[in-house]
């Protein structure tokens, strides 16, 4: 398996995918960092102001970070088993002592290395492009970034388990497809979710959750960021109720939902990848 | 000789469409075992299904003494497929390597074993390329490497010489031949029949998913033997005692073709036309050749 977890890793660092994906990250932090810059000068001391520009600028860069981290593990793995099907290069590796449950449980692990090293970066240096501007605005305490990594590394894990099913046994093309109306038809939900709860709409709120239950990858990424301002001093959660954040945090059912829901797709591209013929 | 591979009734069902259906063959250990058959006759399913890429629908097979899927033979054994792709971003050693270590062998044997194969191969020099950047006959060759890197018992060779001009195909026959003298079995999946006939022991023939012969090459062009006689003065007791000795007869003008069962009975003829007093103008000995057979019981098989 971690023949297979380190191959994969290797080629995706070779990938142009990921090196363009790199690069892009770089420059958007670059962008980000002096929009930060330019903001937290500005010369509006109103502390109402200040605290919703702060949790606006935090939040959407996090939204926009999850939402890259999200796009980069769909092209990282829609064609994990499925390109090498495709290509015939699957033939000479099961032909080998390698189990078919190795194989892709060996993707899986190599991938999500790649993954959550990247998001992780990416998470905390939004983060902290946002203390540093901030001029203490935006104070956040270790334990939260800690706890709430876990909930935002989950999209990406979310993800890729569920894309790794569709790659055992769709094209890649297929499977791409999918897994971008998926996500897609998560994210809008979980906007329709958090429109519903200030409108008081229950309708609006159940379509949210059903799309959760599709992908909840929105759910874990309002967690997220419920968890990392959890405990902020002063106002700064006052205004914490933006389509990109929700104060409308996801219960604790949802994050085990969360947790079966990977280990249910995992399970099932082993079971289904087992059974295929190549 | 024990078997090193051995089929039973071995079906594969593409839902109502048949890939494979009853297949029983033997393959003898150390052998070169030729698998033959028309486009979509089913021997890249049959392969497939050997080498556990495929489920059988029903039937069995052991190969090398284990149930087929038992995990213990993927360590005895090694495959070219015919359509295959290896990871372009590696050099060829690091293909090789990578082979090796799926194979789980030693780290320290690696290293020599791919010096080994590069040589036998015929890819010294190229090693450290990118594989990405091989010609099409030298990723035949990579991928001959990578199946024999592990010193495997059994080797499956789908099409190994489909991407070679002449001379690859004769040292792809020559890595064949060497892989037999090292008490390696070849299971040779082609469809080119001249190759086959060169290196195989054992063929078997496959048509529309069903095995329509198997049996030893030698045995196979033994079936048909035909002698040409140009004779002249033929007597009613010649033409008793050829056609004792004949299977079948033809005539036409002065010539006699006859069919007979072994080449043995070629001095007999020719003595006997002498000893009746016939004069002899020619006798021209031709072995049916595997191309000749193939085409025949296709041609059988259609009817």
């Amino acid at each position: 398996m971690w023949i297979i977890a380190k191959l994969t890793c290797r080629e995706m660092l070779l990938r142009r995918v990921f090196h363009i994906a790199f690069l892009l990250t770089l420059a958007y932090l670059a962008l980000y960092g002096t929009a930060l810059h330019y903001a937290y000068r500005s010369p509006v001391h109103d502390v109402f102001v200040r605290n919703i520009m702060a949790t606006q600028l935090t939040s959407m860069g996090l939204y926009l970070s999850s939402f890259i981290v999200a796009f980069l593990a769909v092209l990282g793995s829609v064609g994990a088993i499925a390109a090498e099907v495709e290509s015939g290069v699957i033939m000479t590796l099961l032909v080998k002592p390698v189990r078919r449950r190795d194989y892709v449980l060996g993707k899986f692990s190599g991938l999500a290395m790649m993954l959550l090293a990247y998001s992780a970066l990416f998470f905390l240096a939004v983060i902290m492009l946002n203390v540093f501007f901030s001029s203490g605005l935006v104070q956040i305490n270790v334990l939260n970034i800690a706890k709430a990594g876990l909930f935002y590394l989950s999209v990406p894990l979310i993800i890729l388990s569920i894309s790794l099913w569709g790659s055992s046994f769709l094209p890649t093309l297929n499977n791409g497809v999918v897994a971008v109306i998926l996500y897609s038809a998560a994210t809008i939900g979980g906007i329709i979710e958090q429109v519903g709860h200030l409108a008081k709409q229950a309708a609006l709120v159940n379509i949210g959750v059903v799309t959760s239950l599709l992908l909840p990858v929105d759910a874990m990424y309002r967690k997220a960021l419920n968890t990392l301002f959890a405990g902020a001093p002063g106002d700064f959660t006052l205004f914490f109720d933006s389509f990109f954040t929700g104060k409308y945090e996801p219960s604790i059912w949802m994050t085990l939902y969360a947790v079966l829901y990977m280990g249910f797709f995992l399970w099932r591209a082993v079971a289904v990848f087992g059974k295929r013929d190549l | 000789m024990a078997a090193a591979l051995e089929t039973m009734n071995l079906t594969k069902y593409y839902d109502k469409q048949v890939g494979c259906r009853d297949v029983s063959i033997t393959a003898a250990s150390g052998h070169v075992f030729g698998l033959l058959g028309p486009n979509g006759a089913g021997k890249s399913t049959l392969v497939k299904t050997l080498v556990g890429l495929i489920r059988p629908t029903s039937g069995r097979a052991m190969i090398l003494g284990q149930p087929l899927g038992s995990s213990a033979v993927y360590e005895k054994i090694g495959f070219l497929p015919e359509l295959f792709r290896y990871q372009e971003w590696l050099t060829g050693r690091e293909l090789l390597g990578l082979h090796g270590r799926l194979c789980r062998m030693e780290e320290a044997s690696i290293g020599r074993r791919i010096q080994e194969v590069l040589e036998i191969v015929g890819l010294v020099g190229a090693e450290n390329r990118k594989v990405g950047t091989y010609s099409k006959g030298m990723q035949q060759r990579i991928g001959i490497a990578c199946a024999i890197m592990n010193h495997p018992q059994l080797v499956f060779l789908d099409e190994p010489t489909s991407a070679l001009d002449p001379l690859g195909r004769r040292e792809v026959r020559n890595i064949i031949q060497r892989l037999k003298n090292e008490g390696t079995t070849v299971f040779l999946n082609s469809h080119l029949l001249s190759e086959v006939e060169t290196v195989c022991d054992e063929v078997a023939i496959i048509n529309r998913g069903r095995m329509i012969a198997q049996g030893s090459l030698k045995e196979f062009l033994n079936k048909k033997l035909e002698v040409r006689l140009e004779l002249t003065g033929e007597t009613p007791a010649l033409a008793e005692e050829l056609a004792r000795l004949s299977k079948r007869i033809e005539r036409q003008d002065n010539e006699i073709l006859l069919e007979i069962d072994t080449n043995e009975r070629i001095p007999l003829i020719a003595r006997r036309v002498v000893e009746t007093g016939a004069k002899l103008y020619k006798l021209q000995y031709r072995q049916i050749s595997l191309e000749d057979l193939f085409v025949q019981l296709l041609e059988k098989e259609g009817d």
